[in-house]
């Protein structure tokens, strides 16, 4: 895992000193809130409906127990006893007080976290794949470039004020789990002739104009990466537009330019970039990928975990075997997803005794590493199969063995009106009634993936969900869109509206109605829902939820 | 009829104008003015003078029996009653918060 080094100690101990003295001046009434606002959204600070709301920087998803320790700790210290994983691989908190966050901020920086740009108009916190470094499929480890592009976008001079936020996300796999074909610059490692590139994507995105990214290069090198990074920002940067904060996003100039003139654009401003100080050398590659070295694998561990023969014994422990473990890269050992979806729960919430006692599992269990995933839940990446079950057991304590991962109650859910200043509608009771709902019943489903978002802002990609849920409101009321056909993965879909919305109350009914067509129409219990939709289309779906 | 809030400076909790230069956080005790007196406009530009409550606005309100009985949408209800999940409540208001109105 990346240790700061003296550049990034320096840059966190600057902005917090700065922040620190600048949460002093508004409360002393020498900065106005006018002047103060920006200041704080560079430090991650909202002001949501009940209190501010602190978004602190998980880069690409990793964490080691130090940090989740140190995460568990600011909960119960300056908060109320709980964390919020985010879409974005981030933590926030809801509840701290506006002179408590340069004390939180310090102890952040204690463990090498900071709040920095996780809002504002720049570059933001880079996500990837929750199994990078130990997913079997892949073609590269993305964090060192991930950490690269960290590094490089980190207080970028020239990219602090961009038209509009800017996202990026890298996926070291052909199956992608960072949906970053929806952001708006995606990488994918791509192979050619024997040498491993990057495919790149630009202009994808989900909000109230929802955009499939499109391929502007099918190939960069390592070594070009930044520089065309930085090529494509500057196009933006020139072009993007600042007059119509709905329009600001690179996907709509994209979108609005066409993909071949953006490409051209950006060729150009390559061809000057290129070869110059942006290129990056193999040997500082190669240095930073010694942080993220594999850990010291046993090359004899047990690689053998017969679910059937568990299932007889315990069948919710054979239902998170089946669902909440992913094929790792070192036979005998595998990655176990925890779940923080537990039937009832709100999605995403850990309490600071559970991320304590995840922390302890990750450094028993999984060589001090923890992930968050974009769909809002913890990952232990490399554990013994040996180990799987005192792991089992030790979850079920903590309230965190569901074995749902990529079923119906798995859901992505933002925090919508119950906490959120820009939500229309709420989220959170619309997820617990659905998981409640079809708990009993989901594994007959298979991978469902349902998304709820609470306005049009998507934070919670409904855009993409298999099943998608947009809260609005109309006179008042609460009404919830439905959507299907949405994909995250690398077959990228925006999912389609079927028709009006209906209450929150209505919603698990008509989810009801949609499965009962996938489960009768299905061709085999082998065709999953998605599969199923793209096959009959939507007229069946619509015709059973409007008649 | 409209009563104003919006959110204290330090803790960035849900408060009320309870009048005569007081804020709470309980929308029963609010002063509830007619939609064009002259005193909401007067409340509002002096209380963005001083700066210590943000996102100040007047929001629409019904009353019966003495009582305020429904605000114009439902994310008043939540802010006046905290989310509708979880067992949270509202964000406190400490002494310290009153001195910062």
């Amino acid at each position: 895992m990346y240790r700061y080094d003296e550049f990034d100690a320096a840059f966190v101990r600057e902005r917090t000193a700065q922040f620190s003295d600048q949460v002093k001046r508004r409360i002393a009434g020498e900065l106005t809130e006018d002047q103060f606002r920006p200041l704080r959204l560079m430090n991650g600070l909202y002001l949501q409906l009940h209190a501010y709301m602190l978004r602190v920087a998980v880069p690409y998803g990793t964490l080691n127990s130090r940090q989740m320790h140190k995460l568990a700790h600011i909960a119960r210290t300056y908060d109320r006893g709980y964390g919020h994983f985010t879409t974005r691989q981030n933590i926030q908190y809801n509840w701290p007080k506006l002179q408590d966050v340069p004390k939180i901020l310090e102890e952040l920086a204690e463990v090498e976290m900071h709040a920095i740009q996780t809002s504002g108009n720049c570059i933001r916190n880079v996500t990837t794949d929750q199994f990078a470094g130990a997913a079997h499929d892949e073609i590269i480890d993305p964090r060192p470039v991930a950490e690269i592009i960290r590094q490089w976008s980190s207080l970028h001079p020239e990219f602090s004020f961009l038209p509009r936020k800017f996202k990026i996300a890298i996926t070291g796999a052909p199956q992608d789990r960072a949906a970053v074909k929806f952001h708006d610059i995606g990488l994918m490692a791509n192979e050619k002739n024997g040498q491993v590139g990057w495919r790149i994507f630009v202009g994808g995105g989900l909000g109230r104009t929802p955009m499939v990214g499109k391929e502007i290069n099918d190939f960069v090198p390592h070594e070009d990466l930044l520089a065309y990074l930085e090529a494509i920002l500057r196009v933006y940067n020139l072009h993007g537009r600042r007059d119509n904060k709905y329009k600001a996003r690179i996907k709509i100039l994209v979108h609005e330019t066409g993909i071949d003139q953006i490409r051209e654009e950006v060729e150009a401003e390559f061809a000057q970039l290129k070869d110059g100080v942006l290129t990056l050398p193999q040997d500082e590659l190669d240095r930073i990928s010694t942080y993220f070295a594999a850990p010291p694998f046993a090359a004899d561990a047990d690689d053998v975990l017969d679910a059937e023969q568990h299932a007889l014994e315990n069948a919710q422990y054979a239902k998170f075997l089946k669902r909440n473990l992913f094929k790792h890269r070192q036979p005998g050992y595998t990655s176990i997803t925890v779940s923080l979806k537990s039937v009832g729960e709100v999605p995403g919430d850990a309490t600071d005794e559970q991320m304590d006692a995840i922390a302890e599992l990750a450094r028993d269990y999984s060589f001090d590493e923890l992930r968050v995933s974009h769909e809002q839940n913890l990952v232990l990446p490399h554990v013994k199969k040996s180990d799987v079950r005192a792991i089992y057991e030790r979850l079920v304590e903590i309230g965190l063995a569901e074995g749902n991962a990529g079923l119906i109650s798995d859901i992505i859910a933002c925090p919508g009106l119950d906490y959120c200043a820009l939500a229309n509608a709420r989220s959170i009771p619309i997820a617990q009634d659905i998981a409640k709902r079809f708990a009993d019943r989901e594994d007959e489903f298979g991978e469902l993936k349902v998304k709820i978002s609470g306005c049009i802002n998507a934070c919670g990609h409904h855009h993409v969900g298999h099943i998608g849920i947009l809260g609005v409101e109309k006179k008042g009321t609460e009404l919830y869109q439905i959507t299907v056909g949405g994909d995250a993965t690398e077959q990228a879909a925006v999912g389609n509206i079927l028709g009006r919305g209906v209450t929150g109350d209505e919603v698990p009914d008509a989810l009801e109605k949609l499965l009962n067509v996938y489960m009768d129409r299905r061709e085999s219990a082998d065709e999953p829902f998605l599969d199923a939709f793209r096959r009959l289309g939507e007229a069946p779906f619509k015709e059973a939820l409007y008649g | 009829m409209k009563v104003i809030t919006g959110n204290e400076l330090l803790s960035g909790a849900v408060i009320y104008y309870y009048g005569e230069d007081r804020w709470g956080m309980d929308l029963q005790q609010a002063e509830v003015f007619d939609d064009k007196a002259p005193e909401l406009d007067a409340v509002l530009d002096a209380t963005a003078k001083k700066d210590r409550v943000m996102s100040l606005e007047a929001i629409p309100v019904e009353r019966e029996d003495n009582k305020i009985v429904r605000t114009n949408r439902l994310r008043e209800e939540i802010r006046a009653k905290g989310p509708t999940v979880g067992n949270y409540g509202r964000q406190h208001l400490s002494e310290a918060d009153y001195v910062s109105l």
